[in-house]
């Protein structure tokens, strides 16, 4: 038992040697429990994220329609969009009301994601029905689920009670009011059972004060009104179909052949890339305990050429990682990138570059190599779970997604869509590429400078 | 700015090929060098001898212009080193305390890329390659990843990594530190095989043995200062006595008493030496010895080492 004693104790000295080590231990599950927290839903509602961004282009004069808008308003995880910003004017200024064109444009620039467009004949005037278009780019399956559900379910809850009441003089006048008592029980536990919520508070929104409760005579009535009543989930669905009907377009990527992991490669690609930043920081510290960099400078070889000789390494490494990686992507999932080659050979160049800069940055501020691994662990969970490579930003708080545009995962991964989802070129992705190098820019200057003062040469 | 100890040479020995002028070098509140100055010959095989912490691998870490002096100067071959004089640089050939190699490459592959660094291309290369290659005896590992070679073999290397690009002068910073003997003395006699064809050597080691067997000169260092310089002879005839006496560590309590009447007793290795003090006679000793019944054969007398020189210099020993 003294020997396992003597050695737990080398352990535990060795370990707590290392104060930065031991910091991570601990702070790297403790920053994903918090971010994990926060995208669903486990943070105080002060730091909670405003919303999805949801346009509503609500071209009809019918009030339903203005009511339907505002449920949608009501819904917590919606930031309605109902407005787009004037040519010229101030960014983010909302001064004109948004199009069916104009949404479409603004998701077609992934400055939205999705719309509902509410027509002209949204509702018609002589029978219970809405007509609707659900416009989307499901460049992420999570958020593209998530906000479907949510429309499909304010549309559904809300657009039959709004129909309903329109028409409830005529349905009490045309099914007396036995059976409409019956088809308002029945729409309500419909309603209840597909999309959630308490059936009797939702009768009780549909009724109006002075209309009769169902019951008495209602098991008479329902067999009269089998449509609603029966228990055939295809017979309510048809009926349901017929009163709402929406028309979901996907306005980007429909052409794409292989959606879910186009969607996802880019991810997978960043998460990996990443371990780049521990091995380039692993070599330079390795060759510093070698001597190498004592024999390297005694010879005619400056720093700055080793630093470029790392970074370049690296950033090919990089490069050649997320190119096979996405090679193994076309052959297994069929995902194109033949047809966008040379866009995201630019991209993927313009992510490891950053990344490799990133790996530099690590290996001039730590003093070890400990504690460089560390940090480059922290830095690859933590920058993949804000930066979206797991799930979407939209999903978390405000401040977070302010953070998450300060990570190179965050940019590389919209990069990727871009290119594979959206179908972008060269051109057209030159601003995401000039903010990853423009990053691995500034890293780099920073890294020169700590390389110059700091050990790591010394 | 100080004068080198030695100065430029022009009294019948060759001219300097390395001049250190008042070099001063510090880390933090720590002073590694102070003062140093000195002249080395071109084509003398150059001793820094002092203990762990003198201050001989910041001056090598100087000399090969991986450091920079505080203050002084260092001129190789007349051209004064600077941060971005390269091609002063490339006249230095380094052989590092570590083993400051890829070792996940080839024998040949670590000597092509030190090689490709000092300019070196093609044909050139590749003979100087082999050339190197076979003077420390590694040709037939020339395919082998550096990884499984022996110590000692990772060592030659090391110097011939240092050798690529025929510099004019080779610094070996204690160069067969974990050595195994047998390495050691082939180290030894390619260093001597270099120097003898002209090549400048300056060599730094806490192994007074080393010392004295390789280097026409030496400089013992201690606390970042040059204590003494010279040839062996020279440091030798510094000291107060031309012999040691002494005994084995554990001979008998008479003989140990015997050599503590005389002066102070230092212990080194497996002995006890005496180091004779002023006024110190043979005679006297041996009559004592006489008087005593302490048998001639438990004393042993010898020439003093470089060991003795340093321990009369500092007070204390270079191992300790």
């Amino acid at each position: 038992m003294r020997p396992v004693l003597a050695l737990l104790r080398k352990d535990l000295v060795n370990f707590f040697n290392e104060p930065i080590a031991v910091a991570l231990t601990f702070a790297v599950p403790l920053a994903l429990i918090y971010i994990f927290g926060q995208v669903f839903g486990g943070g105080p509602e002060a730091v909670r994220s405003s919303g999805i961004p949801l346009a509503v282009v609500n071209e009809s004069p019918s009030p339903l329609a203005a009511k339907l808008v505002a449920a949608l308003r009501a819904e917590s995880n919606f930031q309605l969009v109902t407005g787009m910003p004037v040519p010229g004017g101030n960014a983010g200024a909302q001064s004109r009301p948004l199009s069916e064109a104009g949404a479409r444009q603004m998701i077609k620039d992934n400055r939205l994601r999705f719309a509902v467009v509410l027509p002209h004949d949204a509702v018609r005037s002589d029978r219970p029905q809405l007509r609707l278009r659900f416009l989307r780019n499901p460049r992420n399956e999570i958020e593209t689920a998530m906000v479907s559900g949510l429309v499909e379910k304010h549309v559904m809850m809300n657009a039959p009670r709004l129909l309903l009441d329109g028409f409830r003089g005529q349905a009490f006048e045309v099914l007396g009011p036995g059976k409409a008592g019956e088809f308002y029980d029945a729409m309500a536990g419909t309603i209840a059972e597909f999309f959630g919520g308490d059936k009797g508070e939702l009768l009780k929104e549909m009724l109006g004060p002075g209309d009769p409760a169902p019951g008495g005579d209602a098991q008479a009535s329902a067999a009269d009104a089998p449509a609603l009543a029966g228990d055939s989930s295809g017979q309510l669905s048809s009926f349901f179909d017929e009163m709402v009907k929406i028309e979901s377009e996907q306005v980007v990527g429909a052409a794409v052949g292989s959606p879910g992991p186009t969607r996802n490669v880019g991810g997978w690609a960043m998460m990996f890339l990443l371990f780049s930043l521990s091995a380039t920081a692993a070599s330079l510290f390795e060759e510093k305990k070698a001597g190498l960099f004592l024999r390297l400078l005694a010879a005619p070889v400056r720093r700055t050429h080793i630093l470029w000789s790392k970074y370049l390494c690296g950033t090919l490494i990089g490069l050649a990682q997320i190119l096979v990686l996405f090679a193994a992507g076309s052959v297994m999932y069929d995902i194109d990138i033949l047809s966008h080659l040379p866009a995201l050979v630019v991209v993927s160049t313009a992510a490891a570059a950053a990344c490799t800069a990133f790996g530099m940055l690590l290996a001039a501020l730590a003093r070890t190599q400990a504690a460089a691994q560390g940090v480059a662990t922290f830095l690859i969970l933590t920058m993949s779970a804000i930066g979206g490579a797991w799930f979407p930003t939209a999903l978390m708080p405000d401040f977070l997604q302010s953070i998450s545009r300060l990570t190179i995962v965050y940019w590389s991964v919209e990069g990727f869509l871009r290119v594979l989802w959206q179908g972008q070129g060269i051109i057209e992705v030159l601003p995401v590429v000039g903010i990853l190098l423009g990053v691995a820019l500034a890293i780099n200057l920073v890294s020169a400078w700590r390389f110059r003062t700091g050990t790591m040469f010394r | 700015m100080a004068t080198p100890v030695s100065g430029r040479v022009n009294n019948g020995r060759p001219p300097a090929m390395i001049e250190i002028a008042s070099l001063v070098r510090r880390f933090g509140a720590i002073t590694a060098l102070d003062g140093i100055s000195l002249s080395i010959a071109e084509g003398e095989f150059f001793g820094l001898l002092g203990p762990n912490g003198a201050g001989k691998s910041t001056l090598m870490s100087l000399l090969c212009g991986y450091l920079d002096p505080d203050e002084g100067e260092i001129r190789i071959a007349g051209d004064r080193l600077r941060p971005d004089s390269l091609e002063t640089r490339s006249r230095l050939g380094l052989v590092p305390q570590s083993v400051a190699l890829y070792t996940d490459l080839t024998a040949e592959q670590n000597l092509r890329i030190f090689g490709t660094l000092y300019g070196m291309r093609g044909r050139d290369l590749k003979a100087r390659v082999e050339e190197v290659l076979v003077a420390v005896q590694l040709q037939e590992r020339r395919r082998h990843k550096l990884k499984t070679f022996s110590g000692g073999m990772q060592r030659r290397l090391n110097i011939a990594a240092g050798l690529i690009h025929r510099p004019r002068v080779l610094l070996c910073d204690e160069p067969t530190v974990g050595v195994d003997p047998q390495s050691r003395n082939a180290i030894f006699e390619l260093l001597l095989e270099l120097n003898r064809a002209g090549m400048t050597v300056i060599y730094s080691t806490h192994y007074m043995e080393e010392a004295q067997k390789l280097c026409s000169r030496i400089g013992i260092i201690e606390h970042g200062k040059i204590l003494a310089l010279g040839t062996v002879d020279e440091l030798l005839a510094r000291l107060p006595f031309e012999e040691e006496v002494s005994c084995r560590r554990e001979a008998e309590a008479s003989v140990r008493a015997a050599l503590a009447a005389h002066g102070e007793v230092t212990e080194i290795d497996d002995r006890l030496v005496l180091r004779p003090p002023p006024g110190f006679l043979l005679s006297d000793f041996f009559r004592h010895l006489e008087t005593n019944e302490i048998p001639i054969r438990a004393i042993q007398l010898r020439r003093p080492t470089l060991e003795a020189v340093f321990l009369h210099l500092t007070g204390r020993s270079l191992r300790e």
